[in-house]
């Protein structure tokens, strides 16, 4: 996947140098790595958690931990914004578990749960992402409510297959053809992307 | 690696992070030893982490940046534990014993004296940091001042704590040098334009920096930073960020 340091200015320190430097303790490199992704990272956790102050400290806590863990990451395993986000999303599904034990919910109620004031023109400001939002709304109803619900929502597969009252085998089933969907619109936009690079 | 079970099978619930804790150490300890999932695992992690950017974009509460520069600024200044490098450990006890019996009436004193005042100086420096990030946790109310003209990317987030007897203070990051002989000056001003000056202070070199006012800023209309060549008097200097202050009605 294309790593949004390939489109930065070239005179930026790419994202692997502010690992780097962040493994040798540099504050700056922080402050530049937050000022890159802390936006995404706060929207993520306040998606999965529906307060702010939760989020803060859901982001605080996962740059928190990319300093203390810079040395462990590993650009083989995939790139500096995605290696963030995951931390920053776990800690945020750990939170909401912890609060909620127990939480299979009518359908209806579930899907209201992560939503939030979101509104269309608020949504289409984020153009740098069209394609993955494009390839979400394009699945159908029910491959799209088990990736959002299960990855915004917080949800595990037995507590989806409850709600939606389908097997467990059809979650599994709805993820898998809903990411590979998503996943070969991601690589026709690389292709794209490589092509106008070679024109 | 023959003998191994695969778990490809719930590869789509480990990326979507729909597993409970139990499942998902199982499937990453595995990932650990399986370069085939871990593959597999890399590219629908690369999905699961495109998904993000399909949310709207959120205002980000403003003091979050120097809270985080502030707690790691504060583990940065606590010391690392030394490594064992390779011919430290062919160092025996008693050939460390002998050379430290040696050379440790010569220099004990100086190496003494001088690892006390590093010492001395991180500790201070974690202190402070520390200090900051206890602050923050007490919570109150918060105003981001963001840098102007050439000073553009420097900035500060004054807090004015929820606890009475607590001082209001500000946590700049980014400050750029001041030239020979000048300060920055921290300033209140009230309703009616009156400037009054809250601290003077230099740029420490950190990223952070975290500067307490001696004066409540309580009545007080706006906050401002400028760079001035007296420590006292009339504001006379360039401008170097703003901020209103909104007292709680």
């Amino acid at each position: 996947m294309a790593d949004h340091a390939s489109r930065r200015d070239a005179n930026q320190p790419t994202d692997d140098a502010l690992i780097g430097a962040l493994a040798g303790r540099d504050l700056t490199a922080l402050a530049v790595l937050y000022d890159r992704y802390g936006r995404v990272a706060y929207a993520l956790a306040y998606r999965i958690l529906g307060e702010p102050e939760a989020a803060e400290d859901v982001v605080h806590d996962g740059f928190l931990s990319a300093w203390r863990g810079a040395g462990s990451y590993r650009s083989e395993r995939g790139n500096v914004r995605g290696w963030l986000l995951s931390i920053v999303h776990h800690r945020a599904v750990d939170v909401l578990r912890r609060k909620t034990t127990f939480r299979p919910a009518p359908l209806e109620v579930a899907e209201q749960r992560p939503a939030d004031e979101d509104t269309a023109e608020e949504a289409t400001r984020n153009v740098e992402h069209a394609t993955v939002r494009a390839a979400l709304e394009a699945l159908p109803q029910a491959q799209r409510r088990t990736i959002e619900l299960a990855y915004f929502g917080g949800y595990t597969h037995v507590e989806l297959a409850e709600i939606m009252g389908v097997p467990l085998g059809t979650v599994k089933g709805r993820m898998r053809i809903g990411l590979q969907k998503l996943r070969r619109a991601l690589d026709r936009e690389h292709r794209v992307e490589r092509t106008e690079t070679l024109r | 690696m023959s003998d191994m079970t695969h778990v490809t099978d719930e590869l789509e619930l480990f990326a979507l992070d729909a597993l409970p804790a139990s499942d998902r150490a199982r499937i990453a300890a595995h990932l650990a030893e399986c370069p085939a999932c871990r593959e597999q695992a890399r590219l629908l992690d690369e999905v699961a982490v495109a998904l993000p950017g399909t949310l709207p974009e959120r205002a980000v509460p403003t003091r979050l940046r120097a809270r985080i520069l502030a707690t790691a600024g504060a583990e940065r200044a606590v010391p690392r534990p030394r490594r064992r490098t390779a011919w430290a450990s062919w160092l025996s006890p008693a050939r460390v014993a002998i050379a430290v019996l040696g050379i440790a009436v010569v220099v004990l004193g100086a190496v003494d004296a001088a690892t006390m005042r590093e010492l001395a100086v991180t500790r201070a420096e974690r202190d402070a940091y520390a200090d900051t990030a206890v602050r923050f946790s007490h919570g109150g109310q918060t105003w981001y001042m963001a840098g102007r003209d050439q000073w553009a990317g420097s900035g500060g987030t004054l807090v004015a704590p929820s606890k009475p007897d607590a001082a209001a203070f500000i946590v700049f990051h980014d400050l750029r040098p001041v030239t020979s002989g000048a300060v920055y000056t921290l300033w209140l001003v009230d309703a009616d334009g009156r400037w009054m000056r809250a601290a003077n202070f230099m740029p420490n070199g950190e990223v952070a920096q975290t500067v307490t006012l001696d004066t409540p800023v309580q009545g007080f209309a706006q906050c401002a930073l400028t760079i001035e060549l007296q420590r006292e008097g009339k504001r006379a200097g360039p401008l170097v960020m703003q901020s209103r202050i909104s007292q709680p009605q």
